[in-house]
């Protein structure tokens, strides 16, 4: 175009200038301290600060041939399934019965996100105070009635803590997957209910030809972003489990946060995040390649 | 570029970033020099009439504390108005994970608390200064203990002043043992049949931390004591933890588990305290916390708070874990380490160190003679002077302290011990994995083996 041609020098450099800064922001903290722990993990580094010396892969090797990581992988799995199940579930759920007029309906629209807005770690002591083996609501009330004699250690048990810690994040998170589902529900056209209705299709059937196909593109973003999520919770778990008992809720993010500021294994820390960074990404690309919701 | 490759690219990004974010400690391995550190921390004090700026991190975090110690250091700068001692309280959560990273930034403190672990880790930073001359002086006019100087003493150099010690026992409930008609246990077999005795109906006959943690270790390591198995590394960082007498321990804390409210397994500090105050547990082994609170949550009369030292195991010996707190010096600033001495001086007179050692009465135990002597200001708190008699087992008590990785040599890798905490992760095998005393004390060799590497 003549006028694209005719531009000064200054106005072909403001765009640049313009996404300058975001550039700078994502350098700085995306890349740097991905460089640094790049850097880090092919060195034998072990307490914080300290110089380690240079071991080219030995920390990959260590890694990978570790049965506690893989170990934390298998809880890891546990914990992103048990999550996507049952957020998916409550949250279609929910958002299916919130989706239509009423006043009380609006009241629950609201108020519903209130687990979603509460900080993790009140969360944390919140529920504690509720499955405490020794002074915990639930053990109460079940000695009361009399379905136990004494109280039962749910977070202390080896089979229980990673079911209980997977409800407790449920529980603060399926208010957030509602929102998005609710939302999407919302756009979905009436008149396509109303058509089935008069082909005589049920509800059963409507949600799984209507809805559910309506909602592709929300859910495979939500399943993408929100496995993400999930995979790296680590507050949750420290605050209430620490990875224990015996390890039985250590995931990836716990493992690693042990190798380094538990071990003092800084460098080890480091490839087992580069190693688990590489799953990551082939997750993603899988996901995308299969996942994604084809145009129509 | 098209909206689906947009979409790969960023998710891309965010997955690295989501798993890169949780390891990075954000630091380079460039070191900065000591003098670098000092400068960054604001000295004040290298020209003549200016006020000499010292901070003070300690981890002493309940109110009670850090009122405390706000007065004493508030006492000490209204004395000495060319310095000006500031305390900051930290937590030991960010101990091994953010101090490091500030002391290199330049923004640590002149004066940090430590204890004989976290000395030998922090000291591998090049940062932690000896303190040899301010400990000899400090000796000569009030007499260290041994036992609180050792751990701190290795190089060629001490690397840090002892400040109060600590030491377990195990607390008893007078009332409940009475009621029972049980006398204090003083051998093993006597505590196991206690416990057994004591524990009906929603009564516990002890409470014992066997969480993966620091409190876990502690306890666990009394037993090992008592069970004449107090060495378990070397100076020249050999594991001996697989022995006769230490599957021996733990097969006597396992035992005691059962004697122990269903969720020991999430027990730390407070748990065991938190049982014994309400009268739930009959017994616990701790430290000298149990003197301040007890009254107030148990709502029972001080002569019902029973101690007496940890029960010996046949052919064992008697012992329990015993540590000093200490503080580590990182400036090299001149000006500044002759204010450190002086505050130090202040600091240890018997008029004032008691004063500071009641921050927490019963909790912390002089760590010098004069500072436990009759008259000193030690005995005039008044949690100190009600229960004077269990107090004075405390201090017995130090005299047949021990620490792991300071018994047989200074072994300079007991942070790869205690990090970890494998003494409680090798319970853990116990309690949670169903292995047998001898099997987890192996898996235990092995684990405190690969991490000394």
């Amino acid at each position: 175009m003549e006028f694209a041609g005719k531009r000064s020098g200054w106005s072909k450099l403001l765009p640049y200038a313009l996404v300058a800064p975001i550039i700078a922001w994502i350098l700085t903290t995306i890349f740097w301290p991905l460089g640094t722990v790049t850097r880090e993990s092919f060195y034998n580094t072990g307490f914080v600060g300290t110089q380690g010396s240079f071991i080219g892969f030995d920390n990959y090797k260590t890694v990978l041939s570790s049965g506690d990581y893989w170990a934390s992988w298998g809880k890891s799995f546990y914990w992103v399934l048990g999550n996507g199940f049952l957020q998916t579930s409550l949250a279609f759920l929910t958002a299916l019965l919130l989706n239509r007029p009423g006043r009380l309906i609006s009241f629950f629209r609201t108020w519903m996100i209130i687990p979603w807005i509460i900080p993790t770690i009140v969360v944390a002591i919140f529920w504690q105070w509720i499955f405490n083996g020794s002074y915990g609501i639930l053990n109460h009330a079940l000695v009361s009635i009399g379905i136990i004699d004494k109280p039962i250690n749910l977070i202390g048990d080896t089979a229980w803590s990673m079911p209980i810690l997977i409800f407790i994040n449920t529980w603060h998170w399926f208010p957030f997957m509602t929102i998005i589902v609710l939302a999407g529900l919302t756009i979905i056209d009436r008149e396509m209910y109303e058509a089935a209705d008069v082909d005589g299709a049920g509800k059963w059937k409507q949600f799984w030809t209507i809805t559910f196909p309506s909602l592709g593109k929300i859910m495979f973003a939500l399943g993408l972003v929100g496995t993400l999520w999930s995979f790296n919770v680590f507050d949750l778990i420290e605050i209430l489990t620490s990875g224990g008992p015996a390890g039985a809720t250590t995931t990836v993010p716990l493992y690693i946060y042990q190798i380094a500021f538990e071990n003092f294994h800084i460098g080890q820390a480091s490839a087992a995040s580069i190693v688990t960074a590489a799953c990551l990404l082939i997750f993603v690309g899988l996901f995308i390649k299969f996942g994604s919701p084809k145009d129509e | 570029m098209s909206r689906k490759s947009w979409l790969i690219a960023g998710s891309t990004l965010l997955a690295a970033q989501m798993a890169l974010a949780g390891c990075s400690d954000g630091t380079s391995n460039d070191k900065v020099s000591p003098s670098a550190s000092s400068a960054a921390s604001g000295t004040a004090g290298s020209g003549s009439g200016e006020v000499t700026q010292i901070t003070l991190w300690h981890m002493e975090e309940p109110p009670n504390r850090v009122e405390r110690f706000n007065e004493i250091i508030d006492q000490f700068n209204a004395a000495n108005p060319d310095i000006k001692v500031t305390a900051q309280v930290q937590s030991w959560n960010d101990a091994y994970t953010k101090f490091p990273a500030a002391i290199q930034s330049g923004n640590g403190p002149d004066l940090l608390f430590t204890i004989p672990d976290y000395t030998t880790v922090i000291k591998q930073l090049g940062v932690v200064q000896p303190v040899d001359d301010i400990v000899k002086s400090l000796d000569e006019k009030h007499g260290f203990l041994e036992a609180a100087v050792t751990p701190y003493q290795y190089d060629d150099h001490v690397w840090a002043v002892p400040a109060y010690g600590m030491v377990q026992v195990l607390w008893y409930r007078k009332d409940l043992l009475d009621a029972a008609g049980i006398t204090p246990p003083k051998t093993w077999d006597e505590l196991a049949e206690a416990a057994d005795k004591l524990t009906t109906g929603s009564q516990y006959g002890i409470a014992l931390p066997a969480s993966k943690s620091m409190a876990t270790d502690q306890v666990l390591y009394s037993f090992l004591v008592t069970a004449g198995a107090k060495n378990i590394i070397d100076g020249n960082n050999l594991i001996t933890f697989n022995s006769e007498n230490i599957v021996k321990a733990y097969e006597m804390y396992a035992k005691l588990l059962k004697d122990s409210p269903a969720d020991s397994n999430t027990y730390t500090w407070g748990e065991p305290q938190a049982q014994f105050n309400a009268g739930t547990a009959a017994m616990a082994i701790e430290k000298g916390q149990y003197l301040s609170t007890f009254e107030e949550e148990s709502g029972r009369p001080s002569t019902d708070l029973g101690i007496t030292t940890m029960p010996v195991a046949d052919g064992g010996e008697e012992g329990s874990i015993y540590y000093s707190n200490a503080i580590m010096m990182l400036t090299d600033d001149s000006a500044k380490q002759a204010a450190i001495a002086k505050f130090f001086d202040y600091l240890y007179d018997p008029s004032n160190y008691g004063n500071f050692l009641n921050a927490e009465p019963g909790l912390f135990l002089p760590v010098t003679e004069d500072g436990a002597a009759e008259g000193s200001s030690f005995w005039s708190d008044p949690v100190i002077a009600k229960y004077k008699d269990q107090v004075q087992v405390l201090l017995d008590a130090s005299k047949n302290g021990q620490l792991f990785g300071f018994t047989n040599g200074v072994a300079s890798k007991i942070g790869q011990i205690s990090g970890p905490n494998y003494l409680a992760q090798t319970l853990e095998q116990i309690t949670s994995k169903g292995a047998s005393a001898a099997e987890a004390v192996d898996w235990g060799q092995n684990q405190m083996e690969n991490a000394v590497k």
